[in-house]
């Protein structure tokens, strides 16, 4: 299990990873990131939805309602213009932390 | 019989009432909500077991109202205003109640053959059982009762608790004009002096009684963390 403190930070760039794929909303977004993670990245989903608004008003993303397949009203999710820059960002940022682990640890990446 | 709707509009109105989740934010969840409860039903659980987990899933009310208001700043000051507001109206129609309960009362004790000090002691009595009702009715005011928020508030609402100050005013200000009316000169005089000495008494025992009140809000507030 991954500890609170790592899931909080992670949670920004998961999202804006799983966005970055294609135009999301909320309930779809968790079930990508919890398949990927092998159920190990355990969220309390309701926390999803103000990050996303975070975002929203940081215009990363940029958000509309729709109505569902199932009759219902949904609001998706997608990256801007400025998010995409942003992810790239993040995407240094994480790799960089990985990097510097993996090499104290002696794991051997091919990143490079 | 466990009935969903029932139950999600329940979780819902519980979300609604801290104040911090918009309406758009309900609606999100609630979407969130039934989509986890389609799938555990899927899975076999019965509709009281998919709802159970998936109010667990999504997170404990109030933690979620708390990460909502950090988003929702704008939307959590204004319902910080609402409520002063509320408080602001609230204390003039318990202030004018309160002087027209004691005016009235007066008026009505001395039509009744009463006179001398006991009018005016009477009247100050009957004012501070009006504000002690009040503050102990708002004190023990359900937690599951109606809770303004700036979704709920109507304007019927707020005209309607409002419309009591003209109304109490109008009462008020009838029994004093009686009074002037029916009394002798002298024990009119008599009267607004025995008034006059009650309302200095009252206002500063009022001031010790909301302290007081705010002592009692303090001990409820930390009782749950003792317990920790």
């Amino acid at each position: 299990m991954i500890s609170r403190e790592l899931i909080a930070a992670s949670t920004r760039p998961l999202v804006m990873a799983v966005l970055a794929r294609g135009e999301n909303y909320g309930y779809a977004i968790i079930q990508q990131v919890r398949e990927l993670s092998g159920g190990e990245l355990e969220w309390s989903e309701g926390m999803l939805y103000p990050v996303l608004h975070r975002l929203e008003q940081e215009k990363v993303i940029l958000s509309r309602w729709a109505k569902a397949e199932n009759g219902r009203k949904r609001k998706y999710y997608r990256l801007s213009a400025s998010g995409a820059r942003a992810q790239q960002s993040e995407k240094e940022q994480w790799l960089t932390v990985h990097q510097t682990l993996a090499s104290l640890w002696g794991i051997q990446t091919c990143s490079t | 019989m466990f009935d969903l709707e029932n139950a999600i509009r329940d979780w819902q109105q519980a979300l609604s009432e801290t104040g911090t989740v918009s309406t758009d934010d309900l609606l999100e969840l609630d979407e969130h909500l039934r989509e986890i409860v389609a799938e555990l039903k899927a899975k076999g659980c019965t509709p009281f077991e998919a709802f159970a987990v998936a109010k667990l899933r999504l997170g404990d009310a109030h933690d979620l109202a708390a990460e909502f208001g950090k988003v929702n700043r704008v939307r959590l000051w204004r319902q910080l205003l609402l409520w002063m507001v509320i408080g602001y109206v609230g204390g003039n129609v318990l202030m004018s109640v309160s002087t027209a309960t004691a005016s009235l009362t007066a008026m009505l004790l001395f039509v009744g053959g009463l006179s001398g000090p006991s009018v005016g002691v009477a009247a100050t009595v009957a004012g501070a059982i009006l504000w002690t009702t009040a503050v102990t009715w708002l004190y023990r005011y359900p937690a599951r009762g109606w809770r303004p928020t700036v979704d709920n508030i109507s304007a019927l609402r707020m005209v309607g608790l409002a419309i009591a100050i003209p109304i109490a005013n109008a009462i008020g200000m009838a029994s004093r004009m009686m009074i002037a009316q029916i009394m002798d000169s002298t024990t009119y005089g008599n009267f607004v002096w025995h008034q006059a000495i009650g309302h200095v008494v009252y206002s500063n025992v009022t001031i010790v009684a909301w302290v007081v009140v705010a002592l009692l809000l303090r001990r409820d507030h930390l009782a749950p963390r003792a317990m920790v």
